[in-house]
């Protein structure tokens, strides 16, 4: 009883540390659950598999020998070189310069031949002289595979960052903008480059760029230049549409606001809404207010179309730092601290930037339209990441952005 | 486990212990040496201790009293080895716990001043006897044993060990304390600096066993380096060597890579890494347990013996760090067996002994490429062989003109960057042997040629240069007999032996032989022997040069006891080695 208890408190006091998940490595052998046909097919594949693990392996740069891949690339380099001549080298050094690069190219086609070829002969003899792999070996090498690819994938998503929408309403961007994106990088960047590059130049420097972009080295150099906020602007200045209203720090007033989300005003006949509202909440004040406002026009008051108008301005805020506070600053092509939805001329919704909610309220309103709400109402701040994907109630490190709703109705008669 | 790297670390560090022990045993036998030399010419002895026995009262103690030991019999040297000897072995005692923290010395040293301070009763003031000495010895034996866990040397200044302190005082005692700078060595000038002794550092052992000390520590990155620049000179590590070499050809057409190398160098070797292992490129990709297969240049740079292409190791470290549930793993076996201290322990002392082996290696490897530098010199210079002395000459001749020609025409771009990849690929172990072997296969043929060339070539040679002539002159001289008129043969001498001359002054006899046959010549001079003895006729010529007042009758110059005449001969330089 006694070391019971001890015991009790002992585990009562010591923590025990979670482990991870782990997604592969050691699995239940799979020989009993797959099928004959499969594992043969499989146990063929497998050199076929080696290879393309080794291939992927090679373009990720993950080969322990940096060097090996290296000199590939410099291999790969120079019999580029033979086919597309470099027209800015200076040809008046040697006069034999050219047939020098040609026996280099040459040199090194062969050689990067000959090494796929030798790798080749020498997997197949290893192979051979090994014991044949298992069926677990097999299918790690076949996710090892998948994997990679899957990053190849990750890496290489060209159209879904195309797609990717910067305002924040809908993940994806209007097809109007994706065309103008597509056109904008495909023919007029492309044409501009091609005015001060050579084509032989443009053409070296995407396949290079093309072997090197999976290296964990460019990897982190992009990420690491990501983070400039000159270079996140060029982005999207290259990628977004010329129109770049919503780049300008005009901020739209209550006039302006009142007469773009007009339609989604609610218009009811006085005579019908009036004695309903007018029921039961008598001590409500703006139903006081409605109430004088009634009294003193009472000649036509027949004809009165009652309209109801709720604006909703969005509060956003950006965390620059990890460690720093939420800051009003944000990056100037995403939505603004301030700023209201509302619907384009082609019926999708963009983010416009808007003043204050405390200018807004102190500002003149007009013609005819009176405040309902003595205050705006606010909800709790909804926290997101960088690109204003909604993560959830709590800040956590994983939140650089938050946002939260200030509503207030107003009416007009 | 534990028993064997229990027993390796005590191993290494009796190693390190007899390092220690032979670098203490060395200075002190300097320092004996140094001491022996100055008691051999007291005047300096005295000087020295005049000087320094205002700076410290100890040392003078000591200093007198092995002065006195001698005066007593006992010989000074072993009483200065007795003392120093207890004194190293308790200071190389103090090894046995290397690694333990620093502050525990400082009471006990404290503790040895006041023993420093009192006086023997039995001995004078000024000086302590022997069996003083001999007390002392005891004394820090008995503290040793007393207090096993002292600390090693320690390279600040408060915390000096007495050893340090007394070995500091020694040497400062015997060395002048204002070092001459190195420029007045080297340079002729006998211009007086003032020195500067601020500026001028006094020369201290502690500073320099500190010093050393921490070198020995720190230059283990020096190491690292130059052992890779030599693992990449000798193709070991093929792929880098090839790397290497494209390298070196990108900057030879372009030497901005200079600067664009160690900057992208310092960016990708050392900053993304950071940002990797700080932010990981979330990569689901984990390594196979076996690779198959291997590249054409690692077989053709090790001749198919797989070394890497095995595949143990095909993926990179850095890439299995990124895994967290490698990581994971790693961290929790490191958990299990963490015994941090003795394999901490065991690994600095090894890499410290490691560390002063490549010194060694490396101060041995810089005295023999002097030591080759000065004999190539020395055999190209000296003229000791004429033959080859000149063909050297011949060829730097041509050589400068023919370069000097050669230089407007040069590319320096392929001619570095295409000498570098020849160099390279001539070191390849196996493409060494093979290149070698080419070039004496088409030697072969060439042997008879060159036998003709030889032949041909030694007479393209001549050396007929006249040798350097002069005379020598050696005085024959008479002594006044009883007689007026009788002179008889005294003896041939190299003095004239007149009145002036220092030896008759001295009423000393002149070096001199008795007969003709004993004269030799100066060092690297023969006589021509188509030349004998000839009698000086012209007395006058040789008298007047001397300025001597003498009267001169035929061949011979008088004065009242001796009369000589002078005897000449004909000398010929002997084709001697040039003493350097």
């Amino acid at each position: 009883m006694d070391t019971n208890s001890k015991f009790k408190v002992q585990s009562e006091h010591k923590k025990i540390q979670a482990k991870f998940i782990h997604n592969h490595g050691q699995k239940p052998s799979l020989i009993q659950v797959t099928s004959p046909m499969i594992s043969s097919t499989l146990f063929h594949a497998y050199p076929l598999l080696l290879l393309i693990d080794n291939l992927l392996a090679n373009i990720m740069w993950l080969s322990d020998d940096k060097c090996l891949t290296f000199i590939y690339l410099a291999s790969v380099w120079l019999t580029i070189n033979v086919f597309i001549p470099n027209e800015t080298e200076v040809n008046h050094i040697l006069p034999y310069a050219k047939i020098l690069r040609l026996w280099i190219g040459i040199i090194s086609g062969a050689f990067l031949f000959l090494s796929f070829m030798y790798y080749i002969v020498s997997l197949i003899s290893s192979l051979e002289d090994t014991e044949p792999p298992t069926l677990d070996e097999i299918v790690v090498l076949l996710e090892s595979v998948l994997g990679k690819l899957e990053v190849l994938k990750n890496e290489l998503n060209v159209w879904k960052k195309l797609k990717l929408s910067i305002n924040g309403v809908s993940e994806k961007c209007s097809n109007k903008r994706l065309f103008c994106r597509l056109f904008l990088l495909g023919t007029i960047s492309q044409i501009f480059i091609m005015r001060y590059i050579s084509v032989g130049a443009y053409v070296r420097f995407f396949i290079i760029a093309g072997l090197v972009y999976h290296s964990t080295s460019v990897q982190a150099t992009l990420r690491l230049l990501w983070r400039f906020t000159p270079v996140r602007n060029f982005y999207h200045l290259g990628f977004k549409s010329f129109t770049t209203s919503n780049w300008l720090p005009n901020r739209l007033n209550m006039e302006q606001i009142i007469s773009l989300s007009q339609e989604e005003a609610i218009t009811v006949p006085l005579v019908d809404v009036l004695p309903r509202l007018l029921q039961d909440r008598e001590g409500e004040d703006h139903i006081r207010i409605l109430q004088l406002l009634l009294n003193e026009q009472k000649d036509n008051f027949d004809n009165q179309d009652l309209k109801i108008l709720e604006i909703e301005v969005q509060e956003n805020q950006r965390k620059w730092h990890r460690s720093k506070n939420w800051s009003t600053q944000l990056l100037p092509y995403e939505r603004q601290n301030f700023s209201i939805e509302i619907k384009d001329t082609d019926g999708s919704f963009i983010m416009k930037s808007c003043l204050s909610t405390k200018e807004l309220g102190e500002e003149d309103l007009p013609d005819n339209w009176r405040w309902i709400n003595d205050d705006w109402d606010e909800t709790d701040w909804v926290y997101s990441d960088s690109v204003w994907k909604e993560i959830g109630q709590y800040s956590s490190s994983e939140c650089f952005t938050r946002s939260r709703r200030w509503t207030r109705r107003l009416f007009h008669l | 486990m534990s028993e064997t790297s229990s027993s390796r670390r005590s191993a290494s560090k009796d190693a390190v212990r007899s390092y220690f022990a032979g670098k203490y045993n060395k200075v002190l036998d300097s320092i004996l040496e140094a001491e022996a030399a100055i008691s051999k010419s007291p005047n300096i002895a005295e000087n020295l201790s005049e000087g320094s026995a205002s700076g410290n009262s100890e040392m003078s103690h000591s200093s007198l009293a092995t002065s006195s030991a001698t005066s007593q019999g006992i010989s000074k040297k072993e009483l200065l080895q007795q003392i120093a000897g207890s004194l190293f072995s308790t200071s190389i005692e103090r090894l046995k716990t290397s690694h333990s923290s620093d502050t525990s010395d400082l009471p006990e040293y404290s503790a040895n001043s006041p023993y420093e301070e009192q006086e023997c009763s039995e001995c004078d003031a000024h000086f302590k006897c022997s069996a003083h000495f001999e007390k002392a010895a005891d004394y820090y034996e008995d503290e040793t044993e007393l207090e096993p866990a002292l600390e090693p040397t320690t390279s600040n200044s408060e915390k000096d060990p007495f050893i340090d302190v007394f070995l500091d005082k020694l040497i400062s005692r015997l060395v002048p304390e204002k070092l001459p700078e190195r420029e007045h060595f080297s340079s002729n000038t006998t211009i007086e600096h003032d020195l500067d002794t601020e500026r001028v550092p006094v020369f201290s052992a502690t500073t320099l066993g500190s010093n050393f000390k921490k070198l020995s520590k720190k230059m283990g990155s020096i190491f690292e380096l130059q052992d890779s620049i030599v693992r990449l000179l000798t193709w070991r590590n093929p792929t880098g060597t090839v790397t290497a070499l494209i390298l070196f050809t990108l900057i030879c057409f372009n030497p901005m890579y200079l600067i664009i190398f160690p900057v992208f160098r310092f960016i990708y070797g050392i900053v993304v890494p950071g940002y990797v292992r700080k932010h990981p490129l979330q990569r689901s990709i984990y390594p196979l347990k076996r690779n198959h297969g291997s590249s054409l240049l690692y077989d053709v740079c090790y001749e198919g013996k797989n070394e890497y292409s095995c595949g143990q190791q095909f993926f990179s470290k850095s890439f299995m760090d990124t895994l967290e549930s490698r990581n994971q793993e790693m961290e929790e076996i490191s958990e299990l067996d963490k015994k941090p201290e003795n394999t901490r322990e065991l690994k600095q002392g090894m890499k410290v002994l490691i560390n002063l082996r490549d010194m060694q290696d490396m101060t041995s490897g810089t005295l023999h490429v002097i030591d080759a530098i000065n004999i190539f010199l020395g055999n190209s210079a000296s003229f000791q062989n004429e033959e080859y002395s000149t063909k050297r000459f011949f060829a730097g001749f041509l050589l400068v003109v023919f370069l000097k020609i050669l230089s407007p025409l040069m590319n320096w771009s392929y001619v570095c960057s295409v000498s570098a990849w020849c160099l390279l690929i001539y070191m390849h172990p196996r493409a060494h042997l093979k290149i070698v072997d080419f070039f004496k296969r088409g030697k072969m043929g060439k042997e008879y040629k060159e036998l003709k060339k030889r032949e041909n070539q030694t007479h393209n040679m001549i050396f007929d240069e006249t040798p350097e002539i002069r005379y020598i002159e050696i005085f024959e001289i008479y002594r006044k007999g009883l007689l007026p008129d009788e002179w008889r043969f005294f003896r041939f001498s190299n003095r004239i032996f007149d009145p002036q001359d220092p030896y008759r002054r001295a009423q000393q006899f002149p070096p001199g032989v008795d007969s003709l046959a004993d004269v030799t010549p100066p060092p690297h001079w023969t006589f021509d022997p188509n030349f004998s003895w000839k009698i000086d006729s012209d007395v006058h010529g040789w008298v007047i040069e001397r300025g001597l007042n003498l009267p001169v009758t035929g061949d011979f110059l008088f004065d009242p006891m001796f009369k000589r005449r002078r005897l000449i001969h004909r000398v010929i330089k002997r084709a001697s080695p040039v003493s350097q």
